[in-house]
């Protein structure tokens, strides 16, 4: 049993990297690894409840789901958090709180990619 | 001595990535570490298309993943619905879809997530390029 930081640094729909690491995180509990999850960068852009766009799927409803997969550590960068002025945005949101998500500065981000055994980066 | 896992998510031509990832297997295969697998996953797929053609002094990705699996008998596991879903197909799905050529041939296999999660209990490191 492996414990993956997996980051998510990029804004949800510019690419499908966002859709395909949530794809990895989610897959990654179900074979017995422990997942927890910085939300970096653009990254912190996935946080802001957004409504279903045409075909894609509803990227922040899906990140909604990830207690139901055991993932239960979830940080947010505060440093991006503010360079994005999410505060804004997630005022009427709750993606955040579903997650029971925490702000971290630079040192405990830094602890968060020493704790883990293996970083991945979307 | 560590087991590695690579994992690939860059295309082929992204910057330096390639020749990153071949130069690192190299030196962990030369330290005499062990290399349990390499798996592609998003656009890191793209790795894997046997229709890439050598194209005058560029780096040939393609036969540098062949000439690695052939030397050192490397699992390259390809992530099979990040393929499928970007055109990357072997026989069978070729033949399913009624689709008149295969892209995705051995040295290169397909692959589940579960798989490259099932391998990575037995493995101490997970280099991503």
């Amino acid at each position: 049993m492996a414990t993956l930081l997996i980051r998510f640094t990029q804004a949800p729909y510019t690419s499908g990297k966002s859709q395909e690491g949530l794809d990895f995180a989610l897959a990654a509990t179900n074979y017995g690894h422990i997942v927890h999850v910085l939300f970096e960068g653009e990254g912190v852009l996935q946080l802001v409840k957004t409504d279903a766009v045409n075909t894609l799927k509803n990227h922040s409803k899906r990140l909604a789901s990830m207690p139901f997969f055991d993932i239960e550590a979830c940080f947010i960068c505060q440093d991006s958090a503010r360079q994005w002025d999410i505060s804004a945005l997630l005022a009427n949101t709750d993606v955040a709180a579903e997650l029971d998500a925490h702000y971290v500065d630079a040192p405990a981000r830094i602890s968060l990619i020493n704790s883990a055994d293996h970083v991945v980066t979307f | 001595m560590k087991a590695y896992s690579i994992l690939i998510t860059s295309s082929p031509y992204h910057g330096d990535c390639a020749q990153r990832a071949l130069a690192f297997i190299d030196g962990l295969l030369a330290n005499g570490d062990t290399l349990k697998h390499v798996f592609f996953y998003g656009d890191g797929v793209y790795h894997c298309n046997n229709m890439m053609l050598q194209s005058g002094n560029d780096f040939y990705v393609y036969g540098a993943w062949e000439s690695l699996a052939s030397t050192h008998n490397t699992q390259l596991l390809v992530c099979i619905t990040a393929a499928v879903k970007r055109g990357i197909v072997s026989q069978q799905e070729a033949a399913e879809s009624g689709i008149s050529a295969v892209n995705l041939t051995a040295p290169f296999v397909q692959a589940g997530l579960g798989e490259f999660f099932s391998e990575l209990h037995q493995c101490e490191r997970l280099v991503q390029f």
